[in-house]
């Protein structure tokens, strides 16, 4: 079952990361936790997988004292949902 | 949330969620550079308005209106700082800052073309077309804005400035010209600084 989708966007926090960021330009670390529910260290894993598979951006750098990291997702992130919505959209319809 | 497999139609779920979430986001802060821009132009329209009535030579008075240049700065400034503060930046806000982008280089064209036009024709009632015009595209920017982000008072906003451009020309039309301005304190005001209020109020809640 789920075999033809993406199995890296085939997670609940990664899927909603992904979603998150297709409806912003960017988002901040604390705004993406807050609106997915999510832990800060679990957040952080799979910001780093998706990060390291292209699907978005990850920016850190220093605000006044702060350390941020603001996140953007990148074409190649698009299209992987695209894919994604695409293959749901036909199991929905079996 | 949870790491879980889940199925289609959880998957369809927590995609539509996140979308409603990223939705109405409004940063805290978000109108400051409307509110600021409001309550300047307000307050140079009705320095013009005291100053023609004040000076010797009325024409100088007109000169306040440098102070829009400072004002442009400040505000692009303002409202840089507080994107950089953000959690968030959607695409409707920089569709948003883009529109106000082309009111600010249509009311440089605006003030060309009726200056150009007073020396053309060698008048200068065309000038009396300056702020009626300028209230006009700064609605329609408002209106803009206010279809993006479904705020009311924007709306509101945009009508009030609608409605002072038609009163700019009743009162060049008894021959109080010099009231325009008054009129555009009273637009800045109600279209820009208020509902700037209500949406930093609307936002500091959603915070």
């Amino acid at each position: 079952m789920f075999k033809e989708l993406d199995p890296l966007l085939h997670s609940q926090l990664r899927l909603a990361v992904v979603s998150l960021l297709l409806s912003v330009e960017e988002a901040d670390f604390v705004f993406i936790r807050e609106k997915t529910g999510s832990t800060a260290g679990n957040l952080s894993v799979q910001l780093d997988k998706l990060n390291e598979a292209g699907y978005i951006e990850v920016r850190k750098f220093i605000d006044g004292k702060k350390p941020r990291t603001v996140c953007k997702i990148t074409k190649a992130g698009i299209a992987a949902f695209d894919a994604y919505v695409k293959v749901l959209q036909e199991y929905i319809k079996r | 949330m949870m790491e879980t497999n889940f199925n289609e139609k959880e998957s369809l779920r927590v995609i539509n969620e996140m979308i409603a979430q990223a939705q109405n986001n409004f940063q805290k802060g978000v109108a400051d550079p409307s509110i600021f821009s409001g309550y300047v132009v307000a307050f140079t329209a009705i320095a013009n308005f005291l100053l023609l009535n004040l000076l010797e030579n009325p024409i100088l008075s007109f000169h306040v209106w440098w102070l829009m240049i400072p004002m442009v700065f400040v505000s692009r400034y303002i409202g840089r700082k507080n994107a950089i503060k953000a959690q968030v930046r959607t695409q409707l806000e920089r569709l948003i800052s883009t529109v106000w982008t082309a009111h600010l280089f249509a009311c440089i064209t605006i003030l060309l073309v009726i200056w150009s036009g007073n020396r053309i024709f060698n008048t200068s009632y065309l000038s009396v077309l300056i702020t009626p015009t300028i209230l006009i595209f700064t609605g329609m920017a408002q209106f803009i804005s206010a279809k993006a982000i479904r705020f009311k008072a924007y709306y509101y906003g945009s009508f009030a400035y609608w409605l002072g451009a038609l009163g700019c020309m009743a009162v060049c039309s008894v021959n109080m010209w010099h009231y325009q301005f008054l009129i555009l304190a009273a637009c800045s005001i109600l279209g820009l600084a208020v509902p700037g209020h209500i949406l930093n109020k609307k936002a500091k809640e959603h915070v």
